[in-house]
């Protein structure tokens, strides 16, 4: 068949997050900003309210407490208290906070928030709800106060205090030799060129823009106190909080205009240069992909797919032999327009699975594999007999009429009966070429297309294209729902490993069908989005640190902050104590005990002591991670450099997570700045 | 019947460190009231608490008891900023931006609508003499510039209360007399100025009243004109007489005569330097001393 092209690979550790996550994220944001809300709230109620007779006009007016403060402070430790009492009571179980139960040394795969109704999730998110709405009732009532005339102001004076600077181009200057393509320095694998020029620009643009965009931020606020230029400044009728925005802006558009150089001067420079054939080929473009969902069946009903018991393994498998009836399906619900367009001739599917022989087999060659592709309108069942690996037609007199036809058309040229077309079998058809045009209408009148055998290579990308007829047939009428309610999807693949002594391993991101193609250069520029969000995090962070802290502490809190988000994943398995070897309480015990991380230790008084800190540590930790900014999600050098689009909505989501995180930050920023002597 | 612009409550400042320890003492239980159209002073040597006085009136500081309220409204809220003009001690100003655009900046802040704020601009650069140097940055510009333009500053909003932090510190002679006269001016036109100054020319020349500070201590509080005043000794100016010892010997016996004595005979010098420093000289003697406003007798 087609030889197995190089494509790129998109392995994804987790999905990029899309619409449908918005609900689940809001909870989960509701409950982390809430929680650091309610704290807040209880802070500001108790100092605010400390000593009411004696208390200055003055400190009244600057720390207001409203009715509504008090009532949604009662509501939200309402809340808190119910959580707690069905915490205890084991009431409605918490399914988003959970910490799902991992064996030492196994990865805990992450997973999108999902909203969820239970009981314990649904106290905490409306505690977080009302504090948030609590403390948030002097900030909203203020923002009616800015002006946007005063925060331009401001923004213009932030931007040119830097532009103004010669320090500031001494940095530009001395930034641009890392803009030079690696390969002029080392040598790259022809292939990778791409791959690591653009992990090279990234990686450099985000540390030269990160880094002096923290800096500047940091230390603006503080330099203003120091230089008691400020004290001009909240003289005036300004908000102080216009302060602080105006300085965000100002540093986000000053970060912004070297982000856009150099984005473009390296873009510039890709373009430009002769990359190798194979690099382009491989990875400068931007397909989209459409992705499914995958499970396992075979005739038994309880098969789920086999674990193999590999180290860090997300993939299940499937046992590869002749007879087999395991499959591996992955289902379409949806068929977007594209993909079944009458212009359109054929679909790739590309896919790349992991092979675990049993048996030493050949090693040169790889493991063969059967694709079945249908439309809902030809549903597939699992043979019903024992030793049997042939799935069947749901409607076996449609898969008799499909199997004349098509032999019908082999035996006719086999013969050369049919002018134009020389092949022998359509097992030979080709996109493009006019055999394939039969393979389309077959396709397209039976909702049906097999590939019986091709060869797969371990961890090695191919593909094999597939009539754009059955897409066409499958977005056809409206498929049934089952007896749980469920639709049937309108497409399904089934994969089934016929090589003998073999496994196949797959997860569902390893097989999708190529929807269609952007280019490289789009993608390049919607990649620095993410960088941009990246750089403005850092910049919110230290602005709102620094309307407190002095300047260098805001600069190395935010870095620290900065760092460990490129840690969380790791701090995530800390948090949930789920890291090999415990937390670092038990770490230590074992330390002590000199014993290699998994063996088990004996229930000691003092091991017992060690697990209660190390829950205790994870509780502390986990609210550390909730602060820190999920950068995984800004980033997009991946898809990139493997030539996968990045979707529009995947940006659209990197705003509103950007948004949601600097939200909280803005609220502290706006009570620190406020009750800051600023000439103290 | 005249309206209060400023008024303060047992206003105290105390300077605390990062851990809240307490540092210093700057300004204790003051109690001031000033009237629309004043001139006011706060006199006092330097770390007597002048400026902390001021920044707590802008709300630059929180008291750490009492209160201080101007326009009748707390220090805090930012809303009487609308109506006053503020020149810091030293020209808080941004270096990297020029005459124009500072006042242009400080204008927005004001949220003065673009031709207001061009127009007020070039007036008040003409006002304080700047026309030649309007677009050079303020870092190129000497000291007595800086305060020229952080004048300019003060008054982009054409504010009711005018509040100037050593005014003509660093202007020279010159200098001196145009901010003064402009300071009159603007008393002429309503406006209430308070001014702080360990000069005291300056704050003789121009102040209707004055407080004088030491140690963060109210000392003494009134009218210029009375304040010099001394009840107790009289003063006699003649002009066209030479100063000989026959007319000392003759104004002696006079006023021995009426039951007094002849304490001095001269020129005369600046009498409020010597009230300054002889109420700091009793301050540094009588460390509790204190200003005690007179006792109300009317009502
Ligand atoms: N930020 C501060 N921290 C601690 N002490 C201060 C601070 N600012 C002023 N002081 C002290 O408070 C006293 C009054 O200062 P200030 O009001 O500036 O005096 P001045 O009358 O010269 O304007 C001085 O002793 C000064 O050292
Ligand atoms: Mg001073």
């Amino acid at each position: 068949m087609t030889d197995p092209a190089l494509f790129g690979i998109l392995i994804l550790e987790r999905d990029p997050q899309t619409f449908a996550n918005l609900p689940g994220l809001i909870q989960v944001w509701l409950q982390d900003a809430g929680g650091f809300a309610a704290v807040g709230l209880v802070v500001y109620l108790l100092y605010a309210l400390r000593s009411p007779k004696d208390q200055p006009a003055s400190s009244k007016a600057r720390a207001p407490v409203t009715m509504w403060m008090l009532v949604m402070g009662m509501l939200s430790l309402l809340c808190y208290a119910s959580y707690i009492a069905a915490w205890s009571g084991g009431i409605g179980r918490d399914t988003v906070n959970m910490v799902p139960y991992v064996q030492p040394g196994e990865t805990i795969p992450y997973f999108p928030p999902q909203f969820a109704l239970q009981f314990q999730p649904m106290f905490l998110m409306f505690g977080g709800l009302f504090a948030l709405l609590g403390i948030g009732q002097p900030f909203v009532m203020d923002l009616f106060k800015l002006r946007f005339r005063r925060i331009w102001a401001l923004t213009k004076v932030g931007f040119l205090e830097t532009w103004r600077n010669r320090m500031f181009w001494v940095f530009v200057l001395f930034v641009l030799p890392f803009l030079f393509p690696l390969q002029w320095f080392i040598p790259i694998k022809a292939e990778d060129q791409l791959r690591t020029t653009v992990d090279w620009t990234s990686l450099s643009t985000t540390f030269l823009l990160l880094l002096p965009g923290a800096i500047i931020a940091a230390f603006s606020i503080p330099n203003d106190v120091k230089n008691q230029t400020i004290y001009t400044i909240v003289s005036k009728p300004i908000e102080r909080f216009e302060v602080v925005l105006g300085r965000f802006f100002g540093f986000t558009l000053l970060m912004t205009v070297p982000l856009i150089l150099m984005t473009f001067g390296s873009w510039l420079f890709i373009s430009t240069t002769t990359i190798d054939e194979k690099a382009v080929e491989e990875t400068q473009k931007a397909r989209i992909p459409h992705r499914g969902q995958l499970y396992f069946r075979a005739r038994s009903n309880e098969y789920r797919g086999t674990n193999v018991g590999r180290e860090f393994d997300y993939r299940k498998y499937i046992a590869g032999s002749k007879s087999t009836s395991e499959r591996a399906i992955w289902a379409f619900e949806n068929i977007p327009a594209a993909m079944a367009g009458t212009d359109r001739d054929a679909v790739p599917c590309e896919y790349t699975f992991d092979i675990f022989r049993l048996t030493k087999g050949d090693e040169n060659r790889g493991v063969d594999i059967n694709i079945r592709f249908t439309a809902w309108q030809c549903d597939q069942l699992p043979p019903s007999v024992r030793g049997d690996g042939r799935w069947q037609w749901a409607d076996s007199e449609k898969e008799k009429q499909y199997k004349a036809e098509r032999e019908e058309i082999d035996r006719k040229l086999a013969k050369g009966e049919i002018p134009g077309v020389s092949i022998k079998s359509l097992d030979y058809a080709l996109p493009n070429t006019p055999g394939w045009k039969y393979i389309n209408d077959l396709a397209e009148k039976y909702g049906f297309y097999e590939v019986a055998s091709v060869e797969v290579y371990d961890y090695h990308p191919s593909g094999v294209p597939v009539p754009a007829g059955l897409f066409r047939k499958a977005r056809e009428g409206t498929p049934p729902t089952d007896k749980e309610g469920y639709r049937q999807p309108r497409v399904q693949t089934y994969v089934k490993c016929i090589s003998d002594g073999q496994m196949l391993g797959m997860a569902s991101g390893d097989l999708y069908y190529m929807e269609g193609e952007k280019t490289f250069s789009e993608n390049f520029f919607k990649c620095a989005f993410g960088l941009w969000c990246q750089v403005t995090v850092a910049i919110g962070v230290a602005i709102t640190l620094s309307t407190y802290l002095a300047g260098i502490i805001s600069f190395l809190a935010t870095l620290f902050i900065y760092l460990s988000a490129y840690f969380v994943e790791h701090l995530k398995d800390v948090a949930g104590g789920t890291s090999t070897g415990g937390g670092p309480f038990e770490s230590f015990t074992r330390i002590l005990g000199t014993d290699t991380p998994t063996a088990q230790l004996d229930r000691t008084a003092g091991v017992k002591t060690a697990e209660v800190g190390d829950i205790a540590f994870s509780w502390i930790f986990r609210r550390y991670v909730n602060i820190v900014p999920d950068v995984y999600a800004f980033s997009w050098t991946n898809f990139l450099k493997e030539g996968f689009n990045i979707n529009f909505e995947y940006l659209a989501m990197n705003f509103i997570v950007l948004f949601g995180y600097l939200l909280p930050w803005g609220i502290l920023s706006y009570y620190l700045i406020r009750n800051r002597e600023v000439a103290a | 019947m005249s309206e209060t612009v400023v008024e303060t409550r047992n206003l105290t400042k105390i300077y605390r460190d990062f851990w809240g320890r307490k540092k210093k003492v700057a300004l204790n239980a003051l109690d001031l009231t000033i009237q629309k159209g004043e001139i006011f002073g706060l006199l006092g040597p330097n770390g007597s608490g002048k400026t902390t006085t001021i920044k707590l009136l802008l709300g630059l500081l929180f008291p750490s008891s009492g209160d201080a309220f101007v326009f009748g409204e707390p220090a805090a809220k930012v809303e009487k900023n609308e109506k006053i003009g503020y020149l810091p001690e030293e020209s808080y100003l941004y270096r990297f931006l020029n005459a124009e655009e500072t006042l242009d900046f400080y204008g927005r802040l004001f949220n003065m609508p673009s031709e207001t704020r061009k127009k007020r601009a070039a007036e008040l650069i003409d006002t304080v003499g700047l026309a030649n140097d309007k677009k050079r940055i303020l870092r190129e510009y000497s000291k007595g510039m800086r305060q020229r333009i952080g004048l300019a500053q003060a008054l982009i909003n054409d504010p009711d209360l005018i509040i100037l932090d050593e005014p003509t510190s660093g202007l020279d002679p010159l200098g001196t007399r145009w901010m003064k006269d402009l300071i009159l001016d603007l008393k002429k036109k309503g406006k209430t100025i308070i001014m702080c100054s360990h000069r005291l020319d300056d704050v003789q020349d121009v102040c209707d009243r004055i407080a004088i500070l030491y140690g963060g201590d109210l000392q003494e509080l009134g009218a210029v004109s009375k304040l010099v005043e001394d009840q107790k000794r009289l003063e006699i100016r003649a002009s066209g007489v030479p100063l000989t010892d026959a007319l000392k010997r003759d104004l002696a016996a006079t006023i021995e005569k009426h039951g007094g004595k002849l304490e001095s005979f001269g020129h005369p010098t600046t009498t409020l330097e010597d009230l300054f420093l002889r109420i700091v000289e009793e301050s540094k003697t009588r460390p509790g001393r204190r200003y005690l406003p007179p006792v109300e007798t009317t009502k």
